[in-house]
């Protein structure tokens, strides 16, 4: 059979979100792919620098709907971190708390749409069932389902109460054993084995050469956690092991996936053990003094990095956010090419993409010139249809 | 009335509004039961009569680079095929509406058109996930179509005939032709999800891959023509390997025999409705507890634990008729 | 060996839910499930304690509150302030920072979850007048609640 070239996206049942790629197949088997992002670009970096503070917490929330409180996080972690603000330490256990919480249900929402894109549709309506519980306890916790508004600018906006703690030591302890169920499933499962093994295979030397972050780095066996080398909130003081995996392919993947479900259980268990009484927010300037600042979480996508830069007054100056799926997708490209079409789905999948986080705009221009200009509309419109 | 019988055959019963009628009602058994598998609700009864309905008042497209006639033609010929062929396999007591020796092969062939006209439209579709999805349905009728014929093989040879009609009259006293060929029954079985193109070897119309494959330029009128023909082919294809392994319509302890003629009919369809509804609970029970295999993973599958399974079955089913001495 | 007992595993879990489970489904419009107590559903906005601040116009992120403020002269001398706010609903992304921002309690988020409208008209909404002694209306704008 002659050399095929076929499109996936924007518009394809296997991507939840509209982006392009191309294959090139010779057959079954894929010779080349190349992706194009940029048809969901929102220019979020550039509005946060029109908002203050505290609307662009709202705003970097909404980067993500499923790693929203990992990007508040990163966020205020940043904000602070320029004002010199310490929050109380109850606020730093509940934020821990919900990011864990995030983890859980991110990991077991990407463990029903693996199931889905593989066609075991039964795997993706039993995770999702269960996931329901620990979505239950976000919207007891936060009040939400998603958006939690959780994270604010010098501490939390909820408390937890004690009947709240009862209630999620209950649904953390059957997460846990679901959790383990599904690891189970995924190492026993004939044919969800003969689907994730040896598919996607990339080394750990290759992923860190292309910079991968998160459970695709960790799933090759790189041990590299930013809560473990990096310790932000209280992470240094909990006990948690960084899970990696050396199967270097989409098994790989989900198991990380899914012991990490187990570990967040525990750490969850851990904190409201730890978690002292106390204050839950402090007092926070509206200006934020002048100056620039770093922050990086774990998402559960992988490493999360905000900038931001402040001029004195109440709105940032720049922000810019690396999302983990732009740094994940050099590595799915080189991971799906040598690869059966078939495993196309499930191989993007296995870095749990979210396209509308990755989207950037770049223009090239002359930096010797020293000109500056503005693009008006049209212009833009063009540059978006032309990438 | 020479004319209008064999009409009457076609078109109501047992031909066409008998099997949609039917088709779609396991249908909702089938989607049913997975959604009860699945812990969700299911949808109502009618849900698959309003689909049909649905697609057959939406627009009717066919795409500007396709081949007109091959596009339009495929659908209808698979659909023909399909209900010609439940003409041959017995659905009341005696035996089929008509039947020669030989109508085994005959049935087989007309069930393996879907196939064929599958891949065609789809190739005919100009649309590259189209003719993707087309060339797995070849490759993957290697895959099932030899275990198949070869495990309708097993019970022809332990009734010695080539008609189905006297196969199944050879299990009317109740003893099966499973307890003769069981290796070659569940081989059948799984070679069916096969032909169904079911979870898990619903590779050549995989929604996440190839967007229903060569399905994906139907719309309409078109599309609901494949729906039946996959709708109908289920009851069909449930109704040989009931017919060829199970008894058809017979049962043990019903004396079919002594019965008025009509009394006969209404309960053999009903003993054979039955088994028709255990094999889709089958089905149901793969697609739901299964996940979809790759195209060469399943030929090689099938071709390893299906094929050879089956030859050894019937090697068995000689030995043993020889020392029976028939 | 061990991978088909993951297919015999998940069969029985099928069997499982087939004969024994009841659906997860919750039939949505005839079985309702009750918010938890922290849900913000509807915006609900009291003028009677209002002072018409501005905190929550400046904080909100969708640029839903719009507040319209008089300064009027009393016959007696005294100024005061009177006023109302207006909402742009379909906008709001129920983020709850108004009603945390607010010092007075005037707006609270209900527990009502439905509020589907047919058309967009019907989601701008204005408020009551809210009158404030001219003294009130010093807050401190320079700290985040």
């Amino acid at each position: 059979m002659a050399k095929l070239s076929f499109p996936v996206g924007p518009q394809h049942p296997a991507l939840k979100e509209p982006e392009n790629l191309r294959f090139s197949v010779d057959g079954e088997l894929v010779v080349d792919a190349d992706i194009r992002i940029g048809y969901v670009h929102r220019s979020i970096e550039r509005s946060c620098s029109e908002r203050n503070y505290v609307q662009d917490l709202y705003l970097c929330e909404r980067v993500c709907g499923i790693c929203s409180n990992a990007h508040t996080q990163a966020f205020c972690q940043a904000v602070e971190k320029i004002a010199g603000v310490e929050i109380p330490e109850r606020a730093q256990y509940i934020r821990m708390m919900m990011h864990e919480f995030e983890r859980i249900h991110s990991h077991m929402l990407w463990l029903g749409v693996a199931g889905h894109e593989i066609g075991f549709e039964t795997l993706f309506m039993y995770v999702w069932r269960d996931r329901e519980v620990i979505q239950d306890i976000l919207e007891m916790v936060s009040g939400n389902r998603g958006h939690y508004a959780m994270t604010m600018l010098g501490g939390v906006r909820y408390d937890i109460t004690p009947e709240m703690v009862t209630k999620i030591r209950e649904g953390i302890a059957f997460l846990r054993q679901r959790a383990e169920h599904y690891a189970d499933i995924a190492t026993t499962e004939a044919t969800f084995l003969k689907r994730t093994v040896d598919v996607g295979p990339i080394s750990g030397a290759r992923c860190q050469t292309l910079g991968a972050v998160g459970p695709v780095l960790r799933g090759s066996g790189v041990g590299y956690d930013v809560r473990r080398a990096f310790p932000y909130l209280k992470y240094d003081e909990v006990e948690f092991e960084v899970r990696t995996s050396e199967l270097c392919d989409v098994l790989g993947r989900t198991l990380v996936r899914v012991l990490e479900v187990i570990d967040a259980c525990d750490i969850i268990t851990q904190v409201l053990d730890m978690m002292p009484e106390g204050d839950i927010t402090t007092r926070f300037p509206r200006k934020v003094p002048e100056g620039e600042a770093t922050a990086r979480v774990e998402a559960q996508r992988g490493e999360l990095i905000y900038y931001v830069r402040s001029n004195g007054t109440d709105v940032p100056e720049r922000v810019k956010i690396r999302t983990p799926t732009l740094a994940n997708l050099p590595a799915s490209l080189e991971m799906v090419t040598g690869g059966y079409i078939a495993d196309i789905p499930i191989t993007f999948a296995s870095i749990d993409p979210c396209f509308s986080c990755t989207d950037r705009m770049v223009v090239l221009d002359d930096v010797n010139s020293g000109d500056s200009r503005t693009m008006t509309w049209p212009e833009l419109v063009k540059l978006g249809r032309r990438s | 009335m020479q004319v209008l019988t064999p009409l009457f055959h076609m078109l109501i019963f047992p031909g066409f509004l008998f099997l949609v009628a039917f088709g779609l009602f396991a249908s909702w058994v089938d989607r049913k039961l997975i959604a009860k598998f699945q812990n969700r609700v299911g949808p109502p009864v009618m849900q698959p009569v309003a689909d049909l309905v649905k697609l057959m008042a939406k627009e009717d497209i066919i795409p500007e680079h396709a081949n007109r006639v091959m596009f339009a033609v495929t659908p209808l010929v698979a659909l023909a095929g399909v209900i010609a062929s439940i003409i041959y396999i017995p659905l009341w007591a005696p035996a089929a509406v008509n039947a020669f020796e030989g109508d085994l092969i005959v049935v087989i062939y007309l069930l393996t058109l879907p196939a064929f006209a599958l891949f065609l439209g789809g190739w005919y579709s100009a649309n590259p996930f189209a003719t993707i999805g087309a060339t797995r349905v070849l490759t993957q009728l290697f895959g099932y179509e030899v275990p198949f014929f070869l495990a309708c093989l097993g019970p022809a040879v332990a009734a010695g005939s080539w008609s189905i009609s006297e196969i199944t009259h050879a299990q009317a006293d109740g003893l099966w032709l499973v307890t003769a060929a069981p290796v070659s029954f569940i081989v059948a079985m799984i070679a069916l999800i096969g032909k169904l193109e079911r979870v898990p070897f619903d590779t050549p119309q995989a929604k996440t891959e190839v967007i229903t494959g060569p399905e994906i330029e139907y719309t309409g009128r078109r599309l609901a023509v494949w729906k039946l023909t996959f709708l109908t082919e289920t009851i069909v294809g449930s109704a040989l390997i009931a017919a060829l392994f199970l008894g058809g319509p017979h049962f043990w302890g019903i004396p079919f025999a002594s019965m008025a003629p009509w009394l006969a009919g209404v309960v053999g369809m009903i003993v054979l409705g039955v088994k028709i509804l255990l094999i889709v609970f089958f089905l149901s029970l793969a697609q739901a507890a299964l996940a979809r295999l790759r195209i060469e993973q399943m030929v090689q599958w099938c071709l390893l634990w299906l094929g050879i399974p089956t030859l050894i079955n019937i090697g068995v089913i000689v030995l043993m008729m020889r020392q029976v001495g028939v | 060996m061990a991978r088909n007992l993951g297919i015999a595993a998940m069969a029985m879990e099928l069997m499982e839910s087939l004969l024994l489970r009841k659906p997860a489904t919750v039939m949505y419009p005839i079985e309702r499930l009750s918010p938890p107590e922290r849900f913000r559903g509807r915006l609900r906005y009291d003028p009677s304690e209002c002072s018409l601040c501005g905190l929550c116009q400046r904080d909100c992120p969708a640029d839903v509150i719009k507040v319209v403020r008089k300064r009027v002269e009393k016959e007696d001398g005294t100024k005061e302030m009177t006023g109302h706010l207006e909402f742009e609903m379909d906008r709001c992304v129920f983020c709850g920072q108004c009603a945390y921002s607010c010092n007075k309690g005037s707006i609270t988020f209900t527990r009502e979850f439905e509020l589907a409208q047919g058309s967009r008209d019907l989601f701008m909404m204005k408020s009551e007048s809210a009158n404030v002694d001219d003294e009130e209306c010093d807050v401190d704008t320079d700290v985040v609640p």
